[in-house]
């Protein structure tokens, strides 16, 4: 019975995970989420800029980490969106052009007043890794020369006087990986001293951690657990808050399952070491 | 004998000028171009990946090597995804300079509609295999194993709503459990640790990078 037990079926195991996950979906409980300080920083770099600031904001995730990065960004866009603050979108992440277009596609719906080359544009996707933000420092003009849409930038009504990086406000990058978050802290940030929030995947989040202990960069947004606090802070309805619950029964469904697994191996040394 | 010196030299001169230029403020126009050049490299990487997938998948397709059907499916998808983003317009859409790529056009309802469940499925499900992995190999065995269970415990339970609910509802209110993951686990421990390991990988990037430059470490040429 032990051994069986021990080697669970894991169909058995792929199940349990399932309903943990869909049962507080269909049945949330309103749990309350607590802002971290991390957060709050990276909330207040956006809500402390005043009205027609520059952001810019790169999206370096594909569509395998957006259910993580993705409501943070929104809720980014939609606080930018409210403070008349002006957004331009830009991608180290090959992936990332076609998740502006999906973003610029909500900011759309939630700010109809809002136009494309007056409050937002798409800068898109630039081949370089490190060497696109070095560039952007040296010559922001020559790294972008127009938008996605072949418009130069001095024909953009946002940007129209726009030549150099330090005329942005703040850069703020979604990151899932590389490149990414860690391009734009070594150069973005350090080299030319740009104030950095940095929102990433729950798995890379302790990566980054020492960089805000450091003060390297001015925020930190952790997972789908920082995305939700965001949205706490903004009064953003996003996807986050209803995934933390899900997230919450799946993280004590998959610890249940160590303690088990540990408490029925322990029983058998035990058996083992009586016989 | 040309064929390996030359490549170490060209590798010579560009670390020698990128280091030199970082320090002398009037060469900062040589990193200035070759930050250029690397775009410019960068970019000719991924044709230079097109082309090593046609050869590769291929070569399987061709001599009907096990499985060759799924190297057709994604030789397949390549060139359709290259067609459709390079050429195919959204006939009735535009404005001066109208991308293939842009919102509302083909290749954009492919990349939402096809690409982007099948990409996040497939992160998905690696939630079901983490969580039978975790049953049969997360265990206790030594104090290491022991002191990684418990810490990566505290982090899973407590840095989720629920927990926070469960300690809040047991413990007394001064004792809060966010603070003490974020500052102490987070900000002390995982800092500490953190910074380790990334000043020693700095730190062996420099050797390894100062290596290649004076052409000890040649396995970037092939061959030895």
């Amino acid at each position: 019975m032990l051994d069986k037990l021990i080697n669970l079926d894991r169909r058995i195991i792929y199940l349990i995970v399932l309903l943990s996950v869909i049962i507080p979906l269909m049945n949330p409980m309103g749990l309350e989420i607590k802002v971290t300080d991390s957060v709050r920083a990276s909330y207040e770099a956006y809500e402390k800029l005043p009205p027609d600031s520059l952001i810019l904001m790169s999206i370096d995730y594909g569509p395998s980490t957006a259910v993580e990065l993705e409501p943070m960004a929104l809720a980014a866009c939609d606080q930018a969106m409210r403070h008349n603050q002006k957004v331009a979108f830009m991608a180290l992440y090959p992936e990332g052009q076609a998740l502006i277009n999906r973003l610029i596609a909500r900011i759309k719906t939630l700010h109809p007043d809002k136009e494309y080359g007056v409050d937002f544009v798409n800068l898109g996707y630039k081949a370089g890794n490190e060497a696109v933000p070095l560039k952007m420092g040296l010559d922001f003009r020559g790294q972008f020369p127009t938008d996605t849409r072949g418009t130069p930038l001095s024909d953009v009504d946002m940007l129209r006087n726009l030549t150099q990086l330090k005329q942005f406000a703040l850069v703020a990058t979604y990151s899932a990986g590389f490149p990414g978050a860690l391009e734009h802290i070594r150069i973005t940030a350090s080299e030319y001293g740009m104030p950095l929030v940095v929102g990433t995947t729950a798995v890379q989040t302790p990566q980054y951690f020492p960089y805000y202990d450091s003060k390297q960069i001015v925020g930190l947004i952790g997972g789908l657990r920082g995305a939700a606090e965001y949205e706490k802070l903004s009064g953003f309805t996003g996807t986050a808050t209803g995934g933390m619950e899900a997230q919450s029964f799946a993280h004590f469904t998959v610890a249940g399952l160590i303690i088990l697994a540990n408490i029925l191996t322990f029983l058998r040394l035990a058996r083992g070491r009586e016989k | 004998m040309l064929r390996r010196q030359i490549p170490l030299f060209i590798t010579f001169v560009s670390g020698l000028l990128l280091i030199v230029q970082y320090y002398i403020y009037p060469l900062n126009f040589i990193g200035k171009n070759l930050a250029g050049w690397f775009q410019a490299i960068t970019a000719f990487a991924y044709v230079l990946a097109a082309i090593s997938l046609f050869a590769v998948n291929g070569k399987k397709i061709r001599d009907r090597a096990p499985g060759w059907i799924y190297n057709l499916v994604l030789l397949l998808s390549l060139v359709g995804t290259l067609y459709i983003g390079l050429f195919i317009h959204y006939l009735g859409q535009g404005y001066p300079g109208y991308q293939p790529i842009d919102e509302g056009t083909y290749f954009d309802w492919m990349f939402q509609y096809i690409y982007n469940p099948l990409s996040a499925t497939m992160f998905s499900l690696t939630a079901f295999f983490i969580a039978s992995a975790s049953y049969r190999a997360f265990k206790a065995r030594s104090v290491e194993s022991t002191l990684l269970l418990g810490s990566a415990f505290l982090v899973m339970i407590f840095r989720v709503p629920l927990g926070e609910a469960i300690w809040g509802a047991v413990m007394p209110t001064s004792w809060d459990i966010t603070v003490f993951i974020e500052d102490i686990i987070m900000g002390g421990f995982n800092n500490a640790g953190q910074r380790a390991i990334q000043i020693a990988s700095a730190i062996g990037l420099i050797s390894v990078s100062l290596k290649i430059i004076l052409g000890v470490e040649r396995s970037y040429l092939g061959g030895d």
